[in-house]
């Protein structure tokens, strides 16, 4: 029997169409994510360090960039990080370190998506959910070293599958994957945690859809193994654990609990539950009482931490993939005009998202900045703690400044100064001259810029954009 | 029959009601002790108030165990998750939501384990974080009125500019003769870097202190001079 011709052309038209859309939805989510990757104070400290350990081929051995932070061997805790974010931006440009950043989001973002979703029409159904994913997230999008963790846990997310569906895992990817992800992020812990995690939910689950366990807890071990081996490794899990059980790390907004009232917080939230209770309602192979307790504690932890909606908004993805590849209906492809809305979205998307101006330094004080130190303003600076990052940049430690995003390096309680200087609470008068501060770096319209702006001993000297720069009037000495 | 995980119609007491019937007391407990929340029970959820931790956990675990038991009910399924929801955006939802976890729990049966492992777990890491911070000891901080217990307590947590502040207010109590406040102050402005007021304060201590406090004095300028020499 010969194949008939004209389905073969059909069927190979269909193909070509079929990659040029994956093609355009998988640029699409680039674009949309380019959109909303930022330039803040953590990937501006990562450089800053970077660069010194670039320069002197060696870690700092004391306290770089603030006056206040805790003196003493200071440890960097992204070892590969800080140094590769300086020379993608001295060598190639800042533009450069977006797009790598962008680069490996997105990455991240299509193996959560593309190798779980099998089938055309699982690809094309979970496609607005990878948006909605880059969209909940929008607000703390930045280049920071998370971008390059994004794909450590895709890859670990994709091999932990595997071993649950019963394929296999060759043994060096977890013990490469472990030494790179713990010079990469502090979240290489969570790496470790995660096969356990998905090893206990699974006991739970029912004998007959129950995976073997033990290659989960053998790719834990190895992981493990992997980060160990790394000189740094046993001091960086060290440093893992001390930086979230610090006092700081609690206080900072993306630790703590998100906004519920926010509706794209409770779209996520509802999406997780639904697919919670789908897994419990179907419990197939593709999804059971595992991946239901596994959302149960991925969406506990969104509860605790705004910083985990990202993991959320990930596994809702790569669930709904494994979810829409076991129904019956689901393995049909589109046809005909069926195509033009779906060239239409992502074409609209990626087209809006690229037509937005790009200014990666838009949300930095780089004039304020640069005003402080042609004026030679007087020193103590003292700085909100999302644009210390910058002024390391900006300075390189020549100035020092009073906080950056390096919490743990703040415990000793300028943290909690700078939080009652930015609310104006009890005392904050008393912390100025505490600091010796005679120049203040702040955000324009703030509660501290009209504190100060009423203050006699006070005058302001700049003010453009989001920033306003005040400096007393008699100097402390 | 306690403890028995076969299935469960026409028993009257099983480990999962009873399970369900010790939430609820906690439930109670918590309420009864803690009283009435702070925020109000209209604030949105924020784990890192006080009390919240245990609540957050059986939010998670009523979800769980009653979506668990409504698996061929996802009308009232939609109607529990409705309610978690709600028990985020409004906190006091939360009884609600346990109420009607209860409810589902009481009325509906369920052959798996799941539930009653997740139920019982919830209920063990509820009661472990509420009684945490019972047990937790926090130092007292000092008394604000004493300075040099101020400064020491600073120099523990290695920020010295907190207690060189209040080391100057200490020294308004040595103001007649310079002692010990003068020389933490100086040695507090000599590690910052200002050697020039440093040097100044402890002029003051070889000029008008008492004799032991003079001769560490004039053993720290000998220190000084010979790690940062005075400009001439």
């Amino acid at each position: 029997m010969t194949p008939d011709p004209v389905e073969g052309t059909r069927a190979a038209e269909t193909s070509l169409v079929w990659s040029l859309w994956q093609a355009t939805a998988l640029a699409s989510l680039l674009a949309f994510a380019w959109r909303h990757m930022d330039l803040l104070g953590d990937g501006c400290w990562y450089i800053a360090t970077g660069r010194y350990v670039l320069a002197h081929h060696a870690f700092p051995p004391d306290e770089l960039f603030s006056y206040a932070g805790v003196r003493g061997p200071w440890f960097v805790n992204m070892p590969f990080t800080e140094p590769f974010f300086a020379w993608v931006t001295d060598t190639l440009g800042v533009r450069a370190l977006l797009l790598t950043c962008t680069a490996a989001f997105g990455a991240a973002l299509a193996l959560f998506w593309l190798p779980h979703a099998r089938g055309r029409f699982a690809k094309v159904a979970v496609w607005p959910l990878v948006v909605f994913a880059i969209y909940v997230q929008r607000d703390d999008l930045q280049a920071r070293s998370q971008t390059l963790a994004d794909v450590a846990i895709a890859v670990e997310l994709l091999c932990l599958f595997r071993l649950r569906d019963g394929g296999r895992v060759a043994s060096w990817l977890p013990f490469v994957l472990g030494a790179l992800w713990v010079s990469v992020h502090p979240s290489f812990l969570l790496g470790v945690l995660l096969p356990l995690g998905f090893a206990a939910a699974f006991r739970v689950a029912p004998a007959d859809s129950r995976p073997h366990l033990a290659p989960m807890l053998r790719f834990a071990v190895l992981l493990a193994v992997g980060g160990l081996l790394n000189p740094y490794g046993y001091r960086l899990i060290g440093e893992f654990i001390r930086f979230m059980s610090a006092e700081s790390t609690t206080s900072i907004d993306l630790f703590r609990s998100p906004d519920f009232t926010r509706p794209d917080i409770a779209v996520a939230l509802l999406v997780a539950a639904a697919m919670l209770f789908e897994c419990l309602r179907r419990a197939s192979r593709e999804a059971g009482v595992g991946e239901a307790l596994l959302m149960l504690g991925i969406l506990t932890a969104t509860c605790v931490s705004r910083r985990y909606v990202e993991i959320l908004a990930a596994y809702e993805v790569v669930l709904a993939g494994r979810l829409l590849r076991g129904l019956p209906w689901s393995q049909g492809q589109p046809r005909g005009r069926a195509w033009i809305p779906l060239f239409a979205l992502p074409l609209a998307l990626g087209a809006v998202s690229l037509s937005a101006r790009k200014d990666p330094w838009q949300n930095l004080p780089v004039e304020a900045a640069a005003f402080i130190e042609d004026r030679h303003l007087p020193d103590n600076v003292l700085n909100i703690l999302h644009w210390g990052g910058y002024l390391d940049y900006a300075w390189g430690g020549k100035r020092r400044i009073f906080i950056d995003g390096r919490t743990t390096q703040f415990e000793n309680g300028v943290l909690a100064d700078h939080g009652n200087l930015a609310n104006v609470g009890a005392g904050w008068g008393q912390a100025l001259d505490a600091y010796l501060v005679n120049t203040v770096l702040w955000e324009n319209g703030s509660p501290l810029d009209r504190a100060l702006a009423g203050d006699p001993a006070w005058a302001e000297v700049f003010r453009k954009g989001i920033a306003v720069v005040y400096v007393r009037k008699s100097p402390l000495r | 029959m306690v403890g028995s995980l076969a299935p469960t119609h026409g028993v009257l007491l099983n480990a999962r009601r009873l399970l369900a019937a010790v939430a609820v007391l906690v439930v109670a407990g918590v309420v009864v002790v803690a009283g009435p929340d702070p925020r109000g029970f209209l604030a949105p959820f924020a784990f890192h108030d006080p009390g919240q931790p245990p609540l957050l956990v059986l939010r998670a675990g009523a979800l769980f165990v009653a979506l668990s038991a409504l698996r061929r009910a996802p009308r009232v399924a939609a109607l529990v998750i409705a309610l978690f929801l709600l028990s985020l955006a409004v906190r006091g939802g939360v009884y609600l939501l346990l109420l009607a976890a209860g409810a589902v729990l009481v009325t509906r049966d369920d052959d798996s384990r799941a539930p009653l492992a997740v139920l019982s777990g919830s209920l063990a890491v509820a009661v472990a974080l509420a009684v945490a911070p019972l047990l937790a000891a926090h130092p007292a901080p000092p008394d604000p009125g004493d300075a040099r217990a101020m400064v020491a307590y600073w120099q523990g947590r290695k920020n010295p500019y907190q207690a060189r502040w209040w080391a100057l207010g200490w020294t308004r109590e040595e103001a007649a003769a310079p002692g010990d406040a003068y020389l933490t102050l100086a040695t507090l402005d000599w590690d910052l870097g200002r050697d020039t007021q440093a040097r100044k304060v402890l002029a003051k201590v070889i000029e008008r202190g008492p004799l032991p406090a003079r001769e560490r004095a004039a053993s720290l300028q000998t220190a000084w001079d010979q790690a940062r020499p005075a400009p001439p």
